[in-house]
């Protein structure tokens, strides 16, 4: 009997150290990240005068020749780098023939000389290695033009646009 | 009359043991976390509670044939925080939602700053609750994860 009352008095008692609350929680998480931005360095992609003497001459500049850029981004991402051929058109004239600048683009990573460079294609990534808790890599682009005897002379100009993204 | 007694005791024992003997009437659970994922230093991110990035928890009850009322207040975070960098991050009514089912359907808004009373929930029935949120960056910010905790507590009333 003192055991059933013992047990009848156990579950009426309990009930007072029944839980009612709880809690649960969740983690807020964001990765910030700096935005890309490119800068030319240094240099150009002049080719210079160049004598017509009646053939095909290919002129050719090498990366490191000419425009260096830096691309500045979050460490240890990769950005995306894009570029296309350029038409190089007669200035001041009306001359249905233009010239194709031929891109030629390397990147050396955070070495801003051009040591140990490697090819970058278009729509190729190039990783930005940490420097100072900022992602950089340096990206050279040199090129050649394939002039062909029938060219007018005169000055040729046009755009090269090369492009990064995350 | 009397041979019906022991059966009464008996089922009455079968009420007050889940409430009584299992300490916990009230269980609830993280099922996501509100994640804004990668943002640009500099520019603001917001994540709604439809989002599958919003974070989402689940409560019920566990008392036998009783409707419960409950009290759900959220203790949310006025900072994201990685080391002294901080990134002030809002809540607003838009941002958060309840509902009887995981889906988006029929789910009603409530002010996350607010408590919040749902009344007559079932034993055993889930109560979800959706939570995004708005952050603002600026540009002193440092880059890398910041983080904040958001903690949910239900109450039987």
């Amino acid at each position: 009997m003192k055991l059933i009352f013992g047990f009848i008095l156990f579950l009426l008692t309990s009930a007072v150290f029944c839980q009612n609350n709880v809690n649960s929680s969740a983690t807020v998480k964001v990765k910030l990240v700096k935005s890309l931005k490119i800068k030319k360095v240094k240099g150009d992609l002049n080719f210079g005068e160049v004598i017509l003497n009646g053939t095909n001459q290919n002129l050719l500049k090498k990366p490191d020749e000419g425009i260096e850029f830096v691309i500045l981004g979050h460490p240890h991402k990769e950005a995306i780098v894009t570029y296309q051929p350029a038409l190089l058109f007669l200035e001041n004239q009306i001359d249905s023939k233009s010239l194709l600048f031929m891109p030629a683009v390397f990147e050396t990573g955070d070495n801003i000389d051009f040591t140990s460079p490697k090819s970058v294609k278009s729509g190729s990534t190039v990783a930005l290695e940490n420097n100072n808790g900022t992602g950089k890599a340096f990206i050279w682009v040199g090129g050649k033009i394939k002039v062909n005897s029938t060219h007018s002379e005169g000055d040729y100009k046009g755009t090269f646009t090369i492009s990064v993204a995350y | 009359m009397r041979k019906f007694i022991p059966l009464l005791i008996y089922l009455n024992i079968l009420w007050m043991i889940p409430e009584n003997v299992m300490p916990q009437s009230v269980y609830a659970f993280s099922l996501n976390n509100l994640n804004f994922g990668d943002v640009f230093i500099g520019y603001s991110a917001e994540v709604r509670h439809t989002d599958e990035n919003a974070a989402k928890f689940v409560f019920l009850h566990t008392q036998w044939f009783r409707k419960k009322d409950f009290l759900v207040t959220l203790t949310l975070p006025r900072f994201l925080r990685r080391g002294s960098d901080r990134i002030p991050i809002k809540f607003k009514r838009r941002h958060a939602a309840w509902s009887f089912r995981d889906r988006e359907y029929g789910r009603r808004r409530f002010n996350p700053n607010s408590p919040l009373y749902i009344r007559n929930v079932g034993f055993f029935r889930p109560v979800y609750i959706w939570l995004g949120g708005k952050i603002t960056t600026s540009s002193g910010n440092v880059p890398g994860i910041h983080s904040g905790t958001i903690i949910l507590t239900v109450e039987i009333l």
